[in-house]
């Protein structure tokens, strides 16, 4: 393994959600020349799904990431990139385990840390804070409860990079400490300096979404294009004493880089641009200087930190039932009083239906309103009906679902092509918690 | 003399989502828009243009040092995530209404070639 300076450090965003593109990922460990490969795998919901998995005898971390290190990890060893990832769900020990036992079934020296603390069940059960959407005591909310977290800040994280780990695998953690740990650890920087901390959080908010730093989500053609759009390079993030970020993305790759993506990716979902509340620090990106320093280059210094909240963010995830969405669609003049035809069916059988009765069922008209909220006045000739609903279990959903398929034989004429798919549902409740109440760890862990 | 043209021509938006909250960027393709959307795109004028979509406080954070703005639109999903039933249950698509949204600009402004162009 080469030596690595300590005045700067180079991060790839690996991964924007739990299914990204793995030929980008590995692209960054190969041609990138980074320090860090750092894999954001853990939307709001994923985490609540993973710990229901994990209720019915599952891992309890998110299977396919085995099948992804498989291929990343033995690129990871070659170049000397250590892996930070967010992947270990609802059981950051055993996905450690298991990656310190796929290291050494592939030849590979790696050390592999597991970071815990974030599963606060038993403190939330026993304190019972107010949640935030509804105003009332935690314990008021009964049965179901699936899960329990509280967004980590980095300092574990920079913990166990600081003692040599190559693999650091988390459960819930604010995405950018996936970034600022390995800043922290390599630049030296303490949590009480609130400008290096934002500089951190900065870095990991440009990395956490993948492409969306590098021309994805971006191509409007013909107004703002995107070159090589087929394969964008995600981004890597030189980080430098100085506290300046230096964006840019492997050399050869596609995608954009300039004051447009970045300043996108910057403000996305942000609300107050002046305080991004995260763990580690608040973000103030109201005094930024960007400059377009290269083609496909863009430097940021300024970021200000102001000083952290007091307590921390807790996600608690409750099963909501059941998503049943069905599909069907109307072609040719008239297609649209067609669907709606098919549309006022649903809604009577559905009335007189006990298990969808008391349902709110929307419908929608795919074409016509269903992303965009004015309906047209040129004719339509292509439309899908969409009937979706939240139910309590999989046999009202299997009522609904029977509801529109029957228009095949009994509905409007001519409709075709149904799909349908149900999935289970979980609702978010906000609570939080005193930050000295929440113990982070880090250990090393073996095969 | 002005003339009416969509904010699509002079900027690009990217929408978010945070519970029930909708944000969403707005950054001119020419930095020297800026000054003509701060007049125009105010918080106000976007929950204008959302109409019955927007049901909370729609507040505008201007940032004149990156040449951007960001808003939050508040009770803006329909429940979000949570709730929605919507086929887009994150209101990513929603950018496309902001950019909707028509502005008075000189007659001479290059947005016009940019439309005639498309």
């Amino acid at each position: 393994m080469s030596l690595r300076q300590t005045d700067r450090i180079r991060l790839g965003g690996g991964s924007a959600f739990f299914n990204d593109r793995l030929d980008a990922a590995l692209e960054l460990v190969e041609a990138g020349d980074i320090d860090v490969l750092m894999i954001e795998t853990l939307a709001e919901r994923t985490l609540a799904l993973l710990h229901a998995a994990k209720r019915a005898g599952g891992s309890g971390y998110w299977d396919k990431l085995s099948d992804r290190l498989q291929v990343l990890l033995p690129a990871c060893a070659k170049h000397g990139t250590k892996f930070v990832t967010n992947g270990g769900g609802a059981a950051p020990e055993a996905c450690a385990a298991m990656i310190a036992r796929l290291a050494r079934e592939n030849g590979l020296a790696m050390k592999v840390a597991a970071v815990t603390g974030d599963d606060v069940t038993e403190l939330v059960r026993a304190s019972d804070p107010i949640l935030l959407e509804t105003g009332e005591p935690f314990s008021k909310l009964g049965t179901g409860i699936i899960s329990t977290n509280a967004y980590l800040g980095a300092d574990a994280i920079a913990a166990a990079y600081a003692a040599g780990a190559d693999v650091i695998v988390t459960g819930r953690v604010t995405d950018s400490a996936l970034a600022l740990g390995p800043i922290m650890a390599t630049l030296g920087w303490k949590a009480d300096d609130m400008d290096a901390m934002a500089c951190g959080v900065l870095t990991g908010h440009l990395l956490e979404c993948g492409g969306q730093a590098t021309g994805g989500y971006f191509a409007e053609p013909g107004l703002k294009d995107v070159p090589d759009v087929d394969r964008i390079g995600f981004p890597i993030a030189e980080v430098r004493n100085d506290r300046s970020i230096t964006i840019t993305k492997p050399p050869g790759s596609g995608g954009r880089i300039d004051r447009h993506t970045i300043v996108e990716q910057i403000l996305y979902e942000m609300h107050d641009p002046a305080g991004y509340i995260t763990p580690d620090v608040t973000l103030d990106v109201t005094d930024l200087d960007l400059t377009e320093t290269g083609a496909q280059e863009v430097r940021l210094s300024g970021a200000r930190g102001h000083a952290r909240p007091d307590k921390l963010k807790v996600l608690v995830g409750v099963d909501s039932g059941v998503l049943a969405e069905i599909e069907i669609s109307y072609g040719g003049i008239n297609a649209d009083k067609r669907a709606r035809l098919a549309a006022d069916i649903i809604r009577k059988r559905a009335a007189r239906n006990p298990m969808l009765g008391n349902q709110t069922i929307q419908y929608d008209l795919i074409g016509v309103n269903s992303v965009w909220p004015e309906e047209g006045t040129q004719p339509v000739r292509d439309v899908r009906l969409r009937v979706a609903a939240r139910v309590p279990d999989q046999r009202a959903a299997n009522e609904l679902i029977t509801e529109v398929e029957s228009l095949y034989v009994n509905g409007p004429a001519g409709g075709g092509g149904v799909r349908f798919a149900t999935r289970p549902t979980i609702r978010t409740y906000t609570a939080f918690v005193p930050r000295a109440d929440v113990t982070p760890r880090w250990t090393f862990v073996g095969a | 003399m002005t003339m009416q043209i969509e904010l699509f021509y002079l900027a690009h938006s990217r929408t978010g989502d945070k519970g029930n909250s909708q944000t969403m960027s707005l950054i001119p393709y020419d930095e020297r828009d800026y000054a003509l959307l701060e007049k125009q795109v105010t918080g106000e004028a976007v929950a204008r243009q959302f109409g019955r979509l927007v049901r909370g406080k729609v507040t505008r954070y201007a940032l004149p040092k990156l040449k951007a703005f960001n808003f939050v639109l508040e009770d803006a999903l329909q429940g979000g995530v949570n709730d929605s039933l919507n086929l887009d249950t994150h209101g990513k698509s929603r950018s496309a209404v902001l950019l909707a949204m028509t502005i008075e600009v000189p007659e001479d402004h290059p947005a016009f070639r940019l439309k005639a162009a498309q």
